[in-house]
């Protein structure tokens, strides 16, 4: 399901997801909705995956549109860890 | 005999073209559950609830989506915002004219400790604002809602929200209006009107089936849920999310009825508010005037086509509502209601308490003759 420097993001609802994934989708952002790694479920069982090289581009486009994602991580070969959201 | 539905403040039938195709087309296609699973199937379904969701919050003017909560229709979705943000020691405002999913849950809340002002109509079931604005600001407990039909259910009169939700938003009093008989037919717009909390019915003019409605949340409003149960995420919390609109529709979402709802809302979109109102008005006109020229008939409400929503009550001079209904069911096969139409009190207010009266309400799909056909039947029965 993720693949090394794969991107994740959630949201704190499946329609903030949902909303995300039109939004991202609409601005042509190769992104995928895929079930939340287990331990990273935060009132929401989604999340988006997307290659390192668009994670600033989404994030822009979504603040563009007044959502936030609640928290970002990288996949790394020990795991998942967080990453600063900041663009 | 074919039969001739008159009964749409009830529930509307016919349904819209095309709605029982979506009902069907999510039972038998997309028969998953939406934000309950993340193979492609349940996504799908879960994107088809987000563009419902934008729809209905297209059509009533809501900015934001996700303050549109899903229920079983509009007694639910009043339920919830009565229980869901009245405490005890509130004051809460409404009118003679309110319908029992109103009467009954504020009588209730009284029960638990909240004051219930009940505002008179004049005998046409019309509340007047300065009424309201009197109850709301009188004595020195601040009052934290108005709770008030946008068209009453008995009558079809129409209340004045336009003025009432601009003073209430300004006064920092929440606006509850149960739009039971105007959603999709009247305009409604909740942030040019002023609308904190909007109980809306799918079944009714929205043309979609039962079982569907919503109630919109203003944001900033966070009412207690209704149902506690499952979510679809954060399992391990022991309370439903904090976020809307998954905090108040805990359980499965009833999707196919949702979907024939969308289809009912994009028919009328098609067909176009302004015209689907100047339809109905002309069968309204076309009934009020022809009851005027009956002898023996009494019509309850304003009597202006213009000033009712949808509904006209009357009562034939002497006569049992009752009888009149069986009657033109079972000579005439016209399908009217009759009684109190769970709202005593504004029979009480309009002056046909207890008996009630005939309710006649035609929908989008009736035509002028099957109002011609009401008519002669009612100059039959008014003769004896």
């Amino acid at each position: 399901m993720l693949k090394s420097d794969d991107i994740i993001i959630i949201f704190g609802s499946p329609h903030r997801a949902m909303k995300a994934e039109k939004i991202l989708k609409q601005a042509q952002l190769p992104i995928t909705l895929i079930p939340a790694p287990a331990g990273l479920v935060e009132g929401c069982a989604l999340a988006i995956r997307l290659a390192e090289n668009i994670f600033q581009a989404v994030l822009a486009t979504l603040a563009a549109a007044g959502m936030e994602p609640s928290k970002a991580f990288r996949q790394t070969p020990t795991g998942l860890q967080p990453v600063e959201k900041a663009a | 005999m074919a039969d001739i539905y008159l009964d749409n403040a009830a529930t509307s039938f016919p349904k819209a073209p095309g709605v029982s195709r979506a009902v069907a087309e999510v039972i038998d296609h997309l028969g998953t559950s939406p934000g309950r699973g993340s193979y492609r199937l349940a996504l799908q379904a879960g994107r088809l609830l987000f563009d419902i969701r934008e729809t209905v919050a297209d059509f009533f003017g809501i900015a934001d989506a996700s303050r549109v909560v899903f229920t079983s229709g509009a007694t639910e979705a009043l339920n919830l915002a009565l229980f869901g943000l009245l405490q005890p020691g509130d004051r809460v405002i409404t009118s003679s004219m309110e319908h029992n999913a109103v009467l009954r849950p504020l009588h209730a809340l009284q029960q638990r400790g909240i004051e219930v002002v009940r505002v008179p109509a004049d005998a046409s079931g019309l509340v007047a604002a300065h009424d309201i604005r009197a109850a709301a600001t009188q004595g020195t407990k601040r009052t934290r809602m108005v709770a008030l039909t946008h068209a009453a259910n008995v009558t079809g009169t129409i209340q004045p929200i336009e003025e009432l939700g601009p003073w209430c938003r300004a006064e920092g009093i929440l606006l509850l209006v149960d739009a039971a008989q105007s959603a999709g037919l009247l305009p409604i717009d909740v942030e040019a009107q002023g609308i904190d909390l909007l109980a809306v019915p799918g079944h009714k003019n929205l043309l979609g089936p039962a079982g569907t409605g919503f109630l919109y949340v203003r944001e900033g409003l966070q009412p207690r849920p209704l149902n506690f149960g499952g979510t679809g995420g954060d399992s391990t919390s022991p309370l439903p999310p904090e976020e809307l609109p998954e905090r108040l529709e805990s359980g499965t979402v009833n999707l196919p009825g949702l979907a024939g709802l969308r289809a009912g809302l994009l028919y009328l979109q098609s067909r176009g508010l302004q015209a689907v109102r100047r339809h109905k008005a002309a069968l309204l006109e076309q009934v009020l005037s022809g009851l005027k020229r009956l002898d023996g008939v009494r019509i309850y409400g304003p009597g202006e086509a213009a000033c009712h929503a949808g509904v006209v009550s009357i009562n034939l001079a002497g006569r049992d509502p009752a009888e009149i209904g069986y009657r033109l069911d079972a000579d005439f096969g016209i399908c009217v209601r009759t009684g109190l139409h769970c709202a005593p009190e504004a029979h009480r207010t309009i002056g046909s308490f207890p008996d009630g009266t005939v309710r006649i309400s035609p929908g989008l799909f009736n035509t002028s003759a099957d109002i011609d056909t009401l008519l002669q039947a009612l100059h039959v029965l008014a003769k004896g």
